[in-house]
């Protein structure tokens, strides 16, 4: 099955994913940038006598990590990215492989973008197979552009 | 409660209190955006591509929504410290975007607090948005968040 990206394209099923390791760097800068020294992620002690055994990566780096995964594969057919839902299932520590894999939910004829709105269902799951995120989003997708290279 | 009564980094479970606020503030720069979009993988132009953003309807390149519920999501690790024990559900609505240099205001009220003993403390569910330049609301955000009792005794209300 071939990539699809515009709203035409789209069918309700079809799917799509990517896989990531999240390393110890991604760690690091994710809690640069979102000023989160939380000890959980920060402190292997900390994290070794937590819950989870070991420090964790911070939710939100995985999350922008699947939400990128919609916007790579819908290759700038999505107009604007309008709501993101994440439930956590099981902890992701640093030097897991997570995969992402996003599903086409549901979708609604928008006109006016030359396209609609699609919700999409995902899934993040660990190198052991555990789904440790689930995932909704939804999005204004055009129309994928014609032969002519029009829209 | 106001946030002013507990010390950032110190609030555990039991200083929890409906209506508490948390606020946060943090200038979103072209740093910001650059590494983003390389820890994120994600190099569409819009968040690249200055000349490509410029033609856009935003203008310029938006910082990536991604970002900002990260961002949303240090406020809460600057109150709770070590008692954030984890995240079960985050749910995001984007409603305007941030450009390179807005400063942005984060402020989450605390709406519902569950105790339970077997998390080491207890649920709390808080309501957030954040603000960029002139007001303008970018995000809005609900979160439930585990946060842990203290073992030190009585809280610390310094």
């Amino acid at each position: 099955m071939g990539r699809r990206g515009g709203y035409d394209e789209l069918t309700i099923g079809y799917s799509f994913g990517r896989q990531v390791t999240i390393t110890n760097m991604h760690t690091l800068l994710a809690n640069a940038l979102f000023a989160d020294a939380v000890p959980l992620h920060t402190d292997d002690e900390a994290g070794a006598s937590s819950m989870y055994g070991r420090r964790i990566a911070p939710g939100p780096l995985v999350a922008g990590i699947a939400a990128v995964t919609l916007g790579m594969h819908l290759d700038g057919a999505a107009v604007g990215y309008l709501e993101q839902v994440e439930r956590f299932k099981g902890p992701i520590h640093p030097g897991d492989t997570v995969s992402v894999e996003w599903t086409v939910a549901s979708k609604t004829p928008k006109p006016r973008f030359k396209g609609g709105i699609v919700v999409f269902e995902g899934v993040c799951r660990n190198q052991h197979g555990q789904a440790v995120m689930e995932l909704g989003g939804t999005a204004i997708i055009s129309n994928a552009p014609d032969e002519l290279g029009e829209e | 409660m106001t946030q002013a009564a507990v010390r950032p980094g110190s609030l555990c479970f039991e200083q929890v209190e409906v209506g508490q606020v948390l606020e946060g503030r943090l200038t979103v720069t072209e740093s910001h955006m650059v590494l983003a979009a390389g820890i994120f993988g994600d190099f569409a132009p819009l968040y690249v591509d200055a000349e490509f953003a410029s033609q856009t309807r935003f203008g310029a390149c938006p910082a990536p929504g991604a970002l900002l519920v990260g961002i949303m999501g240090g406020v809460l690790s600057k109150w709770f410290g070590k008692y954030a024990l984890g995240v079960q559900e985050q749910h995001a609505e984007f409603k305007a975007p941030v450009l390179a240099d807005a400063t942005v205001a984060t402020r989450w009220e605390v709406e519902e607090r569950h105790p339970d003993a077997s998390l080491g403390g207890g649920v709390v569910i808080l309501g957030g948005e954040c603000r960029a330049a002139r007001d303008v609301l970018a995000v809005v955000a609900r979160v439930s968040l585990v946060v842990g009792a203290s073992v030190a005794g009585p809280p610390d209300m310094s």
